[in-house]
């Protein structure tokens, strides 16, 4: 491998790509935090009812795990399907790219089988979904009138990624234990060792560089909807409670309740 | 009547409603803090949105975190209604999103500087807005356009641009404590005459007050005293009936409160009276009438300035379910007859005031024949005249809108329509007769207050318990 390529992909990019994401939520998440206003009112929480932090935090869960909020099937179900298909399985590549570096009590050759069957299987159904999704996109005017750089900026990106990752997965099936393992973890402890990866294709290469680009991307574009959602103050306020025991009969009403007070 | 604009699919672009002249503008200018302008109007709007998104976490949100996914589309009743994009959520977040990139690097490189004509562009499509929320109950990350919508009408406003009925309402109801400028001697003449009603229809002498100390103040939308008089006699029959001491005011005969829909200050100018009377009266409580917005801008800025001054404030719902459940109000749903009534959640009370089970506890109890419409509770369609859109020249639109919610009612059957809400009446009162002519059917409309008016058995209270004032 070229010496120029290997510190450039495998030792400086990884730091910048680090060192631009931690930058880039830092500065993504003061800018949210910041605006203390709520447009004057005492509660937007669009959900009707929903009192104490367990009913708020069920209402996110079921938003992010089981995409609650979108609408139904009938009227949107490449939305519905695409979603489901790309995130559910993004998330178990993610999900394994993780025995990358975390010690499993299996046999590498365990290791590979289950790389090359779950992870492979995964990876098809987040191209498939990605697929789907950028089809919806592209074959729908109002929603090509809406679509910007940002939005194909990403698609691409991680199509390039997904392809480049399934066809090492599937088809060159290298030995990234010995490989790529070694050396991402010797970059995550800050102790890098560049001779483990050496070696590797051009597929691996590429899928690499490309994550790490795609890693630097993610707070600056509209990837940050990862984290965003915990943010909004229509999710995570909970109603403001006014009830028929605010109105209590006879004379002389109790004072207001303390709580209600907040 | 003015005659409104027609559309094409597809192109509400020309739709705009009448702009407000700098009179106006002026007087109310005159009643809220200054801000800072340059008088370039372009730069002023782009330095007023950026400030916006600086000191609210929800514009800040939707200008970052948007996927345009689309999900919004399928939601949103201006889109759904029109086709035209930029009558959509996530199309008008662009308007404002591409403006802003276009004011830096990006406009340099690419071209696409916000000009006087784009802004008119925004303000017509944030005109088109209903501000219902229901993008962001389906957005999976919580993004709220229609507040969006709210600050940038507010940054709009701030230099010079309004709908002129919009702008004219907040003046009146500045300058007079209510919407529709009612002089206190026509408030009293509406209360008295409709208490002689009363007592023409059930035999019962209703008490009252007026600018009295009471333990309750009563603010109804001052719609009850001109378009929704069968609303008026549910509260005064009830409180009646339940021998709850309370009081109307002239002084701010209003619950409606139109700052909600351009944002803050005026919000708060109207919302603060309310509180100020309240206090000035000496009542223990505040009751709201049966109206949407006015519910929304109570319970979410009133009420905690209220209960601030040791003061409580509930809905007249609330009230009514404490009364029936301590078996001072008696009812027979059978009074109401086998009328099919429909219930449709008001957006403000279903989106934004978390009031969807009061009502229903009540319709269970005043009718004999009803059901949800299908697009029930945070799912329900808007009337298609929210957020100051009722008004003629925005006729073309208000039509379509309330096609969605018109539809719904009449795919269960229903004959009549409730909707507790003052907008949501007086478009209905609108809209029906063009529908029901296009439609050929017979589909009315009734608060809930109305209903229960009609469903009480008067208990054979002595008369004039409470003297009038």
């Amino acid at each position: 491998m070229d010496p120029l390529v290997e510190v450039g992909v495998f030792l400086l990019l990884p730091y910048a790509a680090l060192a631009a994401f931690v930058a880039g939520v830092v500065w993504r998440v003061y800018g949210w935090l910041a605006p203390r206003g709520r447009t004057g009112l005492r509660s937007v929480a669009v959900v009707p009812n929903t009192y104490g932090s367990s009913t708020v935090a069920g209402d996110v869960v079921k938003r992010v795990v089981v995409f609650s909020s979108l609408p139904k099937m009938e009227d949107d179900r490449t939305l519905i399907v695409g979603t489901m298909m790309f995130h559910y399985g993004i998330v178990v590549v993610l999900l394994s790219h993780l025995g990358l570096i975390v010690p499993l009590p299996i046999s590498n050759q365990t290791h590979y089988l289950l790389g090359f069957y779950i992870g492979g299987a995964a990876g098809l159904l987040t191209l498939a979904g990605l697929l789907v999704l950028t089809a919806r996109r592209m074959g729908s005017p109002s929603l090509r009138r809406i679509s910007f750089f940002d939005d194909y900026f990403a698609v691409g990106l991680l199509f390039l990624i997904i392809v480049f990752g399934l066809v090492q997965t599937l088809v060159v099936q290298p030995n990234y234990l010995t490989t790529v393992s070694p050396w991402l973890l010797s970059i995550l402890t800050f102790s890098p060792n560049l001779s483990p990866i050496a070696g590797v294709g051009i597929f691996t290469i590429l899928h690499i560089a490309l994550a790490l680009v795609f890693i630097a991307y993610v707070p600056y574009g509209k990837m940050a909807h990862i984290v965003a959602y915990m943010f909004a103050p229509t999710l995570t306020g909970p109603s403001f409670p006014v009830s028929a025991q605010h109105f209590p009969s006879g004379a002389s009403p109790g004072p207001p309740r303390g709580e209600d007070l907040r | 009547m003015t005659e409104a604009k027609a559309f094409r699919p597809g192109d509400t672009s020309a739709v705009e409603p009448f702009w407000a002249k700098p009179d106006l503008l002026a007087k109310l200018g005159a009643r809220v803090p200054p801000v800072p302008a340059t008088g370039d109007l372009v730069r002023d709007v782009l330095a007023g949105i950026r400030e916006e998104a600086s000191r609210n976490r929800n514009v800040k949100l939707t200008l970052d975190a948007c996927v345009h996914c689309g999900a919004c589309l399928n939601a949103c009743p201006t889109y759904l209604t029109t086709d035209d994009v930029g009558n959509s959520p996530v199309g008008r977040a662009d308007l404002v999103r591409r403006a802003l990139r276009a004011d830096g690097f990006w406009g340099r490189l690419f071209g696409g500087k916000l000009d006087e004509a784009g802004v008119r562009r925004i303000a017509t499509y944030y005109y088109q807005c209903l501000e219902c929320r229901r993008c962001g109950v389906v957005c999976p990350f919580g993004l709220d356009q229609a507040d969006v919508t709210r600050s940038v009408r507010s940054v709009l406003l701030d230099h010079g641009i309004a709908s002129r009925y919009i702008a004219t309402v907040i003046e009146t109801s500045e300058r007079t404590g209510n919407n529709l400028g009612l002089p206190p001697a026509a408030l009293r003449n509406t209360i008295e005459f409709v208490r002689d009603e009363i007592r023409e229809e059930t035999g019962v002498e209703v008490g009252y007050k007026v600018d009295a100390a009471a333990d309750v103040m009563l603010v109804p939308p001052s719609a009850d005293f001109f378009l929704n008089l069968e609303t008026l006699k549910g509260y005064m029959l009830f409180f009646h009936e339940a021998g709850i001491d309370y009081t109307f005011t002239t002084e701010h005969a209003e619950l409606g409160n139109f700052g909600l829909f351009t944002g803050e200050t005026h919000l708060a100018v109207v919302g603060d009276h309310l509180v100020s009377v309240a206090k000035k009266l000496g009542v223990r409580r505040v009751l709201a009438g049966e109206c949407g917005h006015g519910w929304r801008a109570f319970k979410q800025y009133v009420i905690p300035r209220l209960r601030a001054e040791g003061v409580e404030g509930a809905h007249v719902f609330h009230a009514v379910i404490e009364a029936v459940q301590r078996g001072a109000v008696h009812l027979d749903p059978a009074r109401n007859g086998d009328t099919h009534y429909v219930y449709q959640d008001p957006c403000n009370y279903a989106r934004a005031g978390d009031l969807v089970d009061e009502p229903r506890w009540i319709l269970d109890r005043v009718v004999r024949n009803h059901q949800d419409s299908p697009h029930r509770r945070e799912t329900t369609w808007c009337c298609g005249g929210g957020a100051g859109l009722l008004t003629d020249e925005l006729m073309s639109l208000r039509l379509a809108y309330a096609k969605l919610c018109f539809d719904d009612a009449r795919s269960v059957g229903g004959e009549q329509i409730v909707r507790p809400c003052a907008i949501c009446k007086a478009q209905l009162n609108a809209v029906l007769p063009k529908l029901n002519q296009s439609e050929k059917t017979k589909v009315g409309y009734t608060g809930l207050m109305d209903l229960l008016y009609k469903a009480i058995v008067p208990a054979s209270r002595p008369p004039g318990t409470m003297n009038p004032a």
